[in-house]
């Protein structure tokens, strides 16, 4: 099968790349590229964990072909601190002890970065919709949803 | 997953001519959200895969006097929720678009992909039926026909599309005064679930009288296509709709649908849940037809 070239930015820095069509976008970030903070879960758009944002928006990167991404640019959670400091969310995270086995926590973070960025104004059951799409297996949803609810009113 | 060619043509008639090559071996590719899942479990198995999202002409929402709201087929469920236009003049697609599946999947699933994909419990289609829309296909040599959407589905993961033909637009006609509308899906989740079942329903009123002068009430997952019943909409067109009316309209529609049993309810289940749901949706349309306002176009 004839590979695809592709050319696209990761967390700001510019990758080109051979794949075959059947790639999926959390496969070449996490075995091209080495970018395993990325989680694949369930292959199949339905946990969440392989959350990443392409052009801005919150997708499940096991729902979209690595060859679609060509001229994308894509930011994983490896890409979210800058300068040594981490993301408002990320430490948000941490404060809150959002965190238990982590394997959601990558999709979560990134999901809600979209989500706050797009919807300035949330009500109360937003903070759920936000996070409908990803499941946390320690079921440290209250958590999650605190630390969330923590950065988008900015304490 | 299986190999497949990849194809990624820049035109609609680039997009026809391929499709029409590899009739019956290539699969479009929209939003991705149901055929990569389908890939994935090996399920669908193409040789050939088109991806139409390099075609700029199909994302687009537009509101036009003479058609009322035009939606390109590649327009995602996300960019239908926050479209300023969709939610001044058609806020129940709004409603609809929340209910659909979760945040990341509404930002690339497509309305076009959601209806050509043609799941009897896609939720786009029941209340696009009940709004009266219609589907815009274009063929190879770029001829176009237009075509009612309750005529587009033919059973699951069928439809009226021919060799080479690509869905392009979906046309919803203005919503009149004294109209309202409602779309129930229910789950057993509130988010990322597919309907157990789906009603929609649009209700339109006489001035004064208060008398019903059209319904369209359509019901998905509970027949191999989105299925709209024309038995329960007889019993209350040219009444003064009471509660007794609507219950016979329910009852009617229970006994109309033809629903199977799987993973996520029987078949007696959604029967009975076909009524309840019906009764809901039918009291929301009058509800809000009621409410609605007097002025516009009639």
């Amino acid at each position: 099968m004839m590979k695809h070239r592709l050319n696209l930015r990761v967390n700001k820095q510019d990758f080109e790349v051979f794949v075959k069509p059947k790639t999926t976008l959390v496969d070449l970030l996490r075995d091209e590229l080495g970018l395993t903070g990325t989680n694949k879960g369930c292959g199949t758009g339905e946990c969440g964990a392989c959350t990443v944002l392409m052009n801005g928006n919150a997708v499940n990167s096991c729902l979209v072909l690595a060859v679609e991404a060509d001229g994308a640019e894509i930011t994983t959670i490896e890409g979210l601190a800058s300068e040594g400091r981490l993301d408002p969310l990320q430490q948000a995270f941490v404060d809150e002890g959002a965190i238990q086995c982590g394997f959601c926590t990558p999709g979560m973070i990134l999901v809600a970065k979209d989500f706050l960025e797009k919807n300035p104004q949330l009500r109360e059951e937003d903070y759920k919709t936000a996070i409908s799409g990803n499941l946390c297996r320690c079921t440290g949803y209250v958590k999650i949803v605190k630390a969330i609810k923590k950065v988008a009113e900015g304490e | 997953m299986k190999d497949f060619e990849y194809h990624s043509p820049a035109t609609l008639e680039e997009a026809c001519q391929l499709l029409k090559k590899y009739d019956g071996q290539a699969k479009v590719l929209a939003g991705g959200t149901d055929l990569i899942p389908g890939l994935y479990r090996r399920e669908i198995v193409p040789e050939q895969v088109i991806n139409i999202k390099g075609i700029p002409s199909l994302n687009f929402i537009a509101n036009e006097e003479s058609k009322g709201l035009v939606l390109g087929s590649l327009v995602t469920f996300n960019e239908i929720i926050s479209s300023p236009i969709i939610e001044e003049h058609y806020p129940i697609l709004k409603e609809v678009a929340e209910k659909i599946a979760s945040h990341q999947v509404r930002n690339l699933a497509t309305i076009g992909g959601n209806l050509c994909n043609a799941a009897p419990s896609a939720d786009s289609a029941p209340i696009l039926i009940a709004l009266d829309s219609t589907v815009a296909l274009i063929e190879p040599g770029g001829k176009e026909r237009t075509l009612p959407l309750e005529k587009f589905f033919i059973g699951p993961g069928e439809t009226a599309l021919a060799p080479g033909e690509i869905l392009i637009q979906v046309h919803i006609p203005l919503l009149k005064p004294r109209t309202g509308v409602s779309y129930l899906k229910q789950t057993s989740r509130q988010a990322l679930e597919i309907a157990v079942v789906g009603v929609a329903a649009l209700v339109r009123l006489e001035k004064k009288t208060e008398k019903c002068s059209l319904v369209r009430l359509v019901i998905g997952a509970c027949a191999s296509t989105p299925l709209r019943i024309p038995a329960a909409e007889k019993i209350l067109v040219g009444k003064k709709i009471g509660s007794q009316d609507i219950e016979a309209a329910a009852k009617a529609a229970s006994e109309a649908v033809k629903p199977i049993t799987d993973v996520r309810a029987s078949k007696l289940y959604r029967k009975e849940m076909v009524r309840v749901q019906c009764k809901r949706s039918l009291e929301e349309a009058i509800s809000r037809a009621k409410s609605s306002p007097e002025t516009g176009m009639e």
